[in-house]
């Protein structure tokens, strides 16, 4: 029973990590059909600046430092975010191929800057409680509960977000038809550039959530962007719904595997069962329906 | 109230339209025809900011138009009903309403003279737009523009995949909608019996250059339409 729930639980963590870190991917994939490469990085982003604000302090002692990070963290993501749409994406529209080549140039641009800043060495960072808690009959570490419960709240608010706010129906209205939203007066540069700092904050977070659970090095990011494009791919291109269902997926499995197998066969394994999902769904569990990837013959 | 001036443009290599002028009055509604190619569908593209290269000019109410981006056109109070219609089939009608009266900067809601022209979206509104019929989906589509109270309607082929009740009843409303909203209308259409029952005049484009132009009435001799238009 209690190997059960703690199953259970570390499925759900790698879940709600995933899911913070694929939603951004899935807009930007379903808005431009730009693979954004560097998406891995703004994660990196969120567990360096959790790492740079503990070890500042501001007097703060490091429990209370993180929750700091919480918030700065999504607005350093969203800026850096910005900062890339500006620079490069909005150049390279329409233009696919390309901008796989300038998002990975970014992405170790990304992290050798970052690398030039901290240094090659893993980074100390403190989760903010500590502890275990019981839940029927499972002794369970607390920070888990809390990435479980803020990424929860977080996936569920954005999911509302897109489908009931003015914001969200515009953006699908964009991700739907592109030319028929700006001739019904929605300005789709904006939004994109919007959903692409919104996609970028949740990596960030999803950085600070997972950091003191996992190495903070340079690369860290890159663990998580070949996931996540599974899960964008798996769930449906251009669905927040589906990046949720690819991530209970592939994260469900992936957890469940590990508990009995070796750690790289049970990757193996998920990565079989997503190309047979593929095949058996082409256009992903909650198929998305996304103008910009199918003009471009791929639907 | 709309002005077109020496319109040249296209999709980048090669010119569509070579020298375009037409004025459309408030209230008036004007067909476009001519053969596939001729450039009718890009001269509404051009108008809406949707062609990547245009030259020339486009006024309305003695304002440029060309130049701008799509987004500002519209909000400036011009709609456009594309070819297959541009519905968002995964948005439900209401949302695709909605974000039509938006266009214009309004604030109050989808408006009501808008669904008393068409009462059976009312009872839709909840229904996804891409399981809609080809029919119910213009009708969508004509309301969605209209739910901006646009100053000039752009139309492209709204016969497309629509059966021939619909069309008529589409050939009947244009005017009437034209005449009591003083809206400006612009009708690219293959079907030459709904481009002369909705319009007063009409205009043919051959090779992107406007060929010949006269009154619906007289566009009826089938001499002047086996000139303009026979292959």
């Amino acid at each position: 029973m209690s190997g059960t729930v703690v199953v259970i639980l570390n499925a759900l963590t790698l879940i709600s990590i995933l899911a913070l870190v694929a939603i951004g991917l899935a807009i930007v994939f379903g808005m431009m059909d730009v693979m954004n490469l560097a998406h891995g990085e703004f994660v990196t982003i969120g567990a360096y600046t959790l790492s740079f604000v503990q070890a500042a302090r501001w007097m703060l002692p490091p429990e209370t430092a993180y929750w700091v990070a919480l918030v700065l963290a999504p607005l350093i993501g969203a800026l850096v975010g910005l900062i890339i749409e500006w620079a490069v994406i909005r150049r390279l529209y329409h233009r696919p191929l390309d901008t796989i080549l300038a998002t990975f140039g970014i992405s170790l641009i990304l992290q050798k800057l970052i690398e030039l800043s901290f240094g090659a060495l893993p980074q100390v960072v403190v989760a903010p409680v500590s502890g275990m808690v019981d839940l029927f009959g499972a002794h369970y570490p607390a920070y888990r509960f809390l990435i479980i419960a803020l990424g929860g709240v977080v996936i569920a608010a954005t999911l509302a977000a897109f489908r009931w706010t003015q914001f969200g129906v515009d953006l699908r209205a964009v991700i739907q038809n592109r030319a028929m939203a700006e001739s019904l007066g929605i300005d789709a540069k904006r939004l994109t550039r919007i959903a692409f700092a919104g996609g970028s904050a949740l990596a960030s977070l999803a950085g600070v959530l997972l950091a003191p659970l996992a190495s903070v090095e340079t690369h860290l990011g890159t663990f998580y962007i070949g996931k996540a494009f599974f899960v964008v791919i798996l769930g449906g291109i251009g669905s927040v719904l589906g990046s949720v269902a690819g991530s209970v997926l592939v994260g469900g499995a992936e957890t469940l595997l590990n508990y009995e197998l070796d750690p790289s066969l049970a990757s193996a394994l998920v990565l079989a069962l997503a190309i047979v999902l593929v095949r058996l769904r082409p256009r992903g569990i909650v198929p998305g329906y996304s103008a910009a990837h199918e003009l471009l013959g791929k639907g | 109230m709309l002005r077109i001036a020496n319109l040249r443009g296209g999709y980048g290599a090669g010119p569509v339209l070579d020298g375009v002028d037409l004025v459309v009055a408030s209230g008036e509604v004007v067909s476009v025809v001519g053969r596939n190619g001729s450039g009718k569908s890009t001269l509404i593209k051009a108008v809406m900011g949707l062609l990547p290269v245009a030259l020339g000019t486009i006024e309305l109410d003695g304002k440029a138009l060309l130049g701008l981006p799509a987004h500002q056109i519209a909000r400036r109070g011009v709609a456009y009903v594309p070819q297959g219609r541009g519905i968002f089939p995964r948005l439900t009608v209401r949302q695709n309403l909605e974000i039509g009266a938006r266009a214009a900067g309004a604030k109050d809601g989808i408006p009501g003279d808008v669904l008393e022209l068409f009462p059976f979206l009312k009872e839709r509104f909840g229904q996804s737009g891409g399981t809609m019929s080809g029919g119910e989906q213009q009708m969508l589509a004509i309301a969605r523009a209209l739910a901006s109270h646009p100053r000039l309607l752009l139309l492209d082929e709204p016969s497309d995949g629509v059966q021939p009740r619909i069309v008529q009843e589409i050939g009947e409303l244009i005017p009437e909608i034209a005449r009591a909203h003083r809206l400006g209308v612009i009708l690219v259409e293959q079907n030459l019996d709904l481009a002369m029952a909705a319009a007063s005049r009409i205009v043919v484009l051959d090779k992107g250059m406007i060929a010949h132009e006269c009154a619906s009435e007289r566009f009826r001799d089938v001499d002047v339409q086996t000139r303009f238009l026979a292959i």
